[in-house]
């Protein structure tokens, strides 16, 4: 039986170099954190393929000198320089595609867990990067599918990341599924742990209940201080979130309210 | 046919008991052996009448519960753990209730409070101050609760503080939502018809009405918890390690700092179902459903070895005539992980697994290879006497007795069980003891949860073509649209 062609199949009829169409990527807009997703992961951050992601980061091995044992343990796939940026749950990467430019020797890295959405910002960012191979303009932007909220540790070390952008999470209205919310007192834990010290949590919806909720436990959070709004509102970034996010521009055209909190992360206390 | 003793646990040396005192949960009993002489000395909860016992162990369950409805079905214990002091033990039953029980001058145990956790527990330890029960729940977050619960009630309202995971909502019920923010017309109907309902009380999910405080979570199934702590200046740091289903060992501190993580062990591959503590050393022992256990310098988050235990188990079950079906793909799941002195020094520390279903147990110690004794049934749980162990098997037919003693012996580097027969024989009053067990299934149920961890892998292209197919149909519904585009 031969039918029309699925979305799927259309994906992959987009010529080299063009960008990719939104209307073959759609997935609903909602999964649940806590199912297993069939992902892949690595077993820890030393493990992954970086080099995959930022080909043009790579370090290019020097062969005399791997002997067999740290060729398996370490060097799969190093870069030069580390993933300083994480937008979890990026959708269609539209934040990250803005900031690309505006931080161009910084490593971006946009995690969502929407397969056929992270496959939508893969190949944008391929096409990005081969119209622009003279610039190496978007060699520092890409994309992965994960569910964070399980696997952040398995991407990132320690102290490792300067920003992390919540923008437009899953609301989560009902009480039952607040669990499900991206913010809580225990995830903050991960986040202050992937955060170095001054590093800075960007949180933006459109829900005042969810801004609130955000709020009131990212204060509630030890590691964490908000921002204030005289500095919040100098960061470049966030006039970027606020009009080049996806679900930001939606907002704008739906003239909904956009509720912005940064919160820094403290230095760890001494042990009691 | 006899319930097997799930759960074992050991009450160090009290003065009314030199050689300690043997706690082991059957069922929903926990019987206290005082291992001097093997005499029983308690059993809890205590019996009120022997006609209940027998009520359930023949004839139609159903018409003989209603009979006698006061005794209704006893929970099963499914953890215990006891307190550094051995004057406290903290029992788990599977109606998500935490009991302390009090272990008197007598051997008898006297429950002292009983609190039910909002989410079953899957973890529970006793701090070495004996002030605090660390619990850790199967929605990954771990409760530190006093060891006492106080009687005061402003204490409560004070605690409800501290939790934050529910809110105190019960004002007037206002939507989360908007206009502003619901776009799609299937969302804008719900909202008009939440509008409509003005009176809707937001039912505020209420709290346990007990002091309790949410240290840390994972958002993955937390299968162990352990306390460590560490010798820095003159001062004692605590760190909570915890376990889960997705691969992770998670070093965070103790309280008051529980907030903060200081590292992961990561290096799974598979589910992690147990950590083990080795004493003496800082190394960590980790298994679960992969084919090696891992050995951990927990505090520098590094994987010291990987010790397959695939090999050890198949060349004990190919070697003899045994009927057990071990083949090179049959899984491997670990059930327990005991630390178990092998010589006198206090380096000298073997570990013990037991494997989900397998009649056996591994020994590891450092330096040499894994090797596997085989037992006459499924190892349930050791409890560590000194240089010997208690092991408790799954038999639930006589003659084999369902505790039996087993000597840990050295020869050369080589660590080695041995079936202690004297020690076994004080334990005849404990396996004598028959309590009715339930049918095999509810029983598989209740000793052998850990393969259950392991993910079931669905086809990735099947799932996601499903779920793609569901939206294109409803697109303008649930996927957000954008008239920007094209």
């Amino acid at each position: 039986m031969v039918g029309p062609p699925t979305k799927r199949q259309k994906r992959g009829e987009v010529p080299e170099g063009k960008l990719p169409q939104k209307k073959f990527f759609r997935q609903r807009a909602h999964a649940n954190p806590f199912s297993d997703h069939n992902l892949t992961y690595p077993e820890s951050p030393a493990a992954f393929d970086w080099a995959e992601l930022y080909p043009a980061y790579a370090v290019k091995e020097d062969k005399e000198n791997t002997d067999a044992s740290t060729a398996q343990e370490k060097s799969v796939g190093r870069i030069s320089k580390q993933v300083e940026v994480a937008d979890i749950g990026c959708g269609f990467g539209g934040l990250l595609f803005a900031l690309a430019p505006i931080m161009p020797d910084t490593l971006l890295l946009g995690m969502e867990i929407r397969s056929a959405v992270t496959e939508y910002v893969q190949t944008k960012a391929k096409a990005l990067r081969s119209q622009h191979t003279e610039t190496q303009a978007f060699q520092n932007v890409a994309c992965l599918r994960a569910n964070t909220m399980k696997f952040l540790p398995n991407f990132f070390t320690k102290a490792q990341l300067n920003k992390i952008f919540l923008c437009f999470p899953d609301p989560h209205f009902k009480a039952r599924k607040h669990k499900a919310r991206i913010v809580s007192t225990t995830l903050n834990s991960e986040y202050a742990h992937v955060l170095r010290p001054g590093g800075i949590i960007y949180t933006i919806t459109d829900v005042e209940d969810l801004h609130n909720w955000m709020v009131e436990h990212l204060a509630a959070h030890p590691s964490f201080e908000r921002v204030s709004e005289a500095e919040q509102e100098a960061d470049e970034c966030v006039a970027v979130m606020r009009q080049e996010t996806e679900e930001g521009k939606k907002v704008t055209r739906n003239n909904g309210n956009k509720y912005v909190a940064l919160f820094r992360r403290r230095e760890d206390p001494a042990w009691p | 046919m006899s319930h097997p003793y799930q759960i074992t646990a050991l009450c160090k040396s009290q003065d009314f008991a030199p050689e300690g005192l043997l706690l082991a949960a059957c069922g929903a009993k926990i019987v206290s052996v005082k291992l001097s002489d093997g005499s029983i000395l308690s059993q809890w909860p205590e019996q009120n009448d022997n006609s209940s016992v027998e009520a359930a162990s023949d004839g139609p369950p159903g018409k003989k519960r209603k009979l006698d409805s006061e005794t209704a079905p006893t929970p099963n214990v499914i953890k215990l753990a006891i307190s550094a002091d051995s004057k406290h033990a903290v029992a788990v039953t599977d109606d998500k209730s935490v009991r302390v029980l009090e272990v008197t001058e007598s051997g008898k145990l006297n429950e002292l409070s009983e609190r039910n956790m909002p989410k079953r527990p899957c973890a529970v330890v006793v701090t070495p101050d004996n002030k605090t029960i660390l619990c850790g729940d199967k929605f990954g977050d771990v409760y530190s609760l006093p060891l006492f619960p106080s009687t005061f009630v402003d204490k409560i309202e004070d605690s409800s503080k501290t939790e934050t995971k529910e809110d105190a909502g019960s004002k007037k019920y206002v939507p989360a939502a908007s206009t502003l923010t619901v776009h799609s017309g299937r969302n804008r109907r719900a909202l008009e018809n939440q509008m409509k309902q003005k009176d809707l009380q937001a039912k505020a999910r209420e709290g346990p009405k007990f002091e309790y405080q949410l240290l840390l979570g994972h958002v993955s199934m937390l299968t162990d918890v352990q306390y460590a702590t560490e010798e820095v200046d003159g001062k004692t740091r605590g760190y909570i390690i915890t376990a889960d289903r997705d691969e992770h060992i998670r070093i965070s501190r103790g309280p008051p700092q529980a907030h903060i993580i200081e590292g992961f062990c990561l290096g799974h591959k598979d589910f992690i179902s147990k950590i083990c503590l080795v004493p003496g050393n800082e190394l960590l022992v980790s298994g679960g459903g992969d084919d090696w256990l891992g050995v951990w310098d927990w505090r520098a988050g590094s994987l010291k070895e990987k010790r397959d235990m695939r090999s050890a188990l198949t060349s004990l079950f190919s070697s003899q005539s045994s009927d057990v079906n071990f083949g090179a793909r049959s899984p491997i799941a670990v059930s327990g992980l005991w630390a178990v002195p092998s010589g006198t020094e206090i380096k000298e520390t073997a570990v013990l697994v037991a494997c989900e279903r397998l009649p056996c147990l591994l020994v590891s110690q450092q330096g040499s290879a894994l090797t596997g004794i085989s037992l006459p049934g499924v190892p349930l749980d050791v409890a560590v006497v000194g240089n010997t162990v208690i092991v408790s098997l799954d038999v639930t037919e006589a003659p084999t007795p369902r505790l039996q003693a087993y000597a840990v012996h050295k020869t050369g580097s080589e660590v080695g069980l041995e079936l202690d027969k004297s020690f076994s024989l004080k334990l005849n009053a404990a396996n004598n003891l028959m309590l009715p067990a339930p049918e095999r299934k509810q029983l598989d149920n209740l000793l052998y949860g850990i393969e259950n961890l392991r993910k079931r892998g669905t086809p990735e292209e099947a799932q996601d073509a499903a779920t793609e197919q569901a939206v294109d149909g409803a697109t303008s519904e649930i996927t957000e649209d954008d008239p920007t585009e094209e």
